[in-house]
């Protein structure tokens, strides 16, 4: 045992805080949070309720009272998306099941190409603050026999659009910060990073739409602004990692019309290229959260984050698409070559117990 | 999964949205403290750390997906405020071995726990930077560049204090190192700062 390996042994197996020490830590900083004024003015046009911190708790607390199951649970009791957007939802389940996967044949790759854009922001030496627009695009190569090495292409980043004049050099060296280069990883099972094999744990959701939305509810209670917006987060999620078979993905759409609040917010929705349905749900965190869905085919074509407030530290107003991700998947028979466990150079930490990855030449941009 | 950057991004505009970054990683924080500060310290520096990190929130660099190298920053810096505690909880440890409840009762475990007295003396000796830089990277579990975000230091800086606080924490614990050969003079000297 080497000197570290000692030093972690100890306190190994710390206990977790109490609840009570929890519930006095989260309680303190609800109270913070709300003695702050609300730094957003609500949109008169557009007037959401702004999220009290209480309901979260009360998610919480709903956990601790219930018992969900799959079979009983939150699924239909308050109603569902809007008339329209189920019938529409449904119509694209319908298609997606009719629309056959691609066959990943022996020696191919599922290629699943996602280009994204984040909103960051930051504040520049004179404590200005500044926000801008980056892109976070990536293409995941997965082999049909899954011991075989995964391929994970990161492109270098970039700002695409800076909010506010005279703010573009710090938001494109904040967008770059440690990736500026091209990054190709390779690792057998997905274990990019020295971490654990990548596991979507698809295999856990049930395929009937109720016992799935259930399912949803009950693993995400108590996190996120809202229940039901949790549930919808949870989806999107799922749905963009792009390996979703075609029956699993009908049911998340059914799954999506039983969550109250989403409605068609977009007939014609165009991202990247393509055009589709968008399914939209106004979030009390002062976001529209959206996903789209080419109704011909139900396939995804991403999904999208509009904000419906003006922010007051920056220039960025209601009615701006903060974020985006388009989610192409397609069957190649090449992967890129080179390339290691941790990416361009970067080396494991060798047996130290922190499963990470470490590149010791890699710049920092301070 | 939404990720903190973005959290903390909408957050600028909508507080409210900031206490899941409580949900996510309080017990982290948690973990941490204690084990350099102890369980008492422990409830009080993870619920302060929150609420600086609220205050602070349009500072965090949102080019990192993850905010906890950053969380992890300010609960160092809490804990060295608290100098105190983490002094007497070390020079506990020193006295009378780890608390009992923290280690388990097992054979393998008892060289360990003699072990750690000697590092905990070391670790009190050595000079603050080195000992977060250490403690970040053991017990807070990050990696170079996680560490070098929560002290706000570049990477070279920190594999340097690695090296440094590593080869006292050998020293003292007596084990040989097996290839490195100790250059000039090793800093035991207690550094007061």
């Amino acid at each position: 045992m080497d000197e570290l390996q000692q030093l972690r042994s100890f306190g190994n197996d710390v206990a977790d805080p109490s609840i009570d020490a929890v519930g006095r830590g989260r309680r303190a900083l609800v109270e913070r949070i709300a003695a702050q004024p609300a730094i957003a003015r609500p949109n008169p046009r557009k007037r959401i309720a702004l999220f009290s911190g209480v309901s979260a708790l009360a998610a919480g607390a709903l956990v601790a009272t219930l018992v969900f199951t799959n079979v009983l649970g939150l699924a239909g009791w308050r109603g569902g998306a809007d008339a329209a957007a189920a019938s529409a939802l449904s119509e694209a389940a319908a298609a997606a099941i009719e629309t056959s996967d691609p066959v990943v044949g022996p020696g191919q790759y599922l290629k699943v190409d996602t280009e994204a854009v984040f909103s960051g922001g930051g504040q520049n030496a004179d404590w200005e603050n500044f926000a801008y627009l980056g892109t976070q695009n990536s293409q995941l190569y997965i082999p049909a026999d899954h011991s075989d090495d995964w391929v994970l292409v990161t492109e270098p980043r970039a700002a695409i659009k800076v909010f506010g004049e005279g703010f573009e050099e710090e938001a494109q060296e904040a967008a770059r910060a440690t990736f500026d280069k091209e990054e190709i990883s390779r690792a057998p099972y997905g274990g990019f990073d020295n971490s654990k094999p990548r596991d979507w744990r698809l295999d856990d959701l049930p395929r009937d739409p109720q016992r799935l939305l259930n399912y949803v509810y009950r693993v995400t209670a108590g996190h996120g602004v809202s229940a039901d917006g949790q549930a919808f987060d949870f989806i999107s999620t799922t749905l963009r990692t792009g390996v979703v078979p075609a029956e699993l993905r009908a049911a998340l759409y059914r799954a999506v019309a039983g969550i109250p609040g989403v409605e068609i917010t977009d007939e014609a929705a165009t991202l990247n290229g393509r055009t589709g349905i968008a399914f939209g749900r106004e979030e009390k965190d002062g976001f529209l959260h959206e996903i789209i869905i080419d109704p011909d085919t139900g396939l995804l074509i991403g999904e999208r984050t509009v904000q419906l407030v003006d922010s007051k530290l920056v220039p960025v107003f209601a009615g701006e698409v903060t974020g985006w991700t388009a989610v192409t998947t397609t069957v190649v028979d090449e992967a890129p070559a080179g390339g290691s466990l941790c990416g361009n150079g970067g080396e494991p930490l060798n047996g130290l117990g922190s499963g990470q990855c470490t590149d010791p030449n890699r710049p920092r941009t301070d | 999964m939404t990720s903190d950057n973005e959290i903390i991004r909408r957050s600028w505009d909508n507080p409210a949205v900031f206490a899941e970054m409580y949900d996510r990683h309080a017990t982290t924080v948690y973990r941490y403290a204690a084990r350099r500060a102890g369980i008492d310290t422990a409830d009080d520096i993870m619920a302060e750390t929150f609420l600086v990190a609220f205050e602070r929130r349009n500072r965090f660099d949102s080019a990192f997906e993850s905010a906890l190298p950053w969380l992890l920053g300010i609960a160092t810096v809490l804990i060295r405020k608290n100098r105190g505690a983490e002094a007497r909880f070390l020079r506990a440890m020193v006295a009378s071995g780890p608390p009992a409840t923290v280690v388990e009762n097992h054979d393998d475990r008892l060289d360990a726990t003699l072990a750690i007295r000697d590092m905990a003396g070391a670790i009190r000796r050595l000079p603050a930077r080195d000992r977060d830089a250490l403690l970040l990277y053991a017990w807070g579990d990050l990696d170079y560049e996680g560490v070098a975000l929560a002290l706000n230091i570049p990477v070279g800086t920190v594999r340097s204090r690695l090296n440094r606080a590593r080869r006292v924490l050998r020293l003292s614990a007596g084990i040989t190192p097996a290839k490195e050969v100790d250059r000039g003079r090793t800093s035991t000297a207690p550094i007061i700062r």
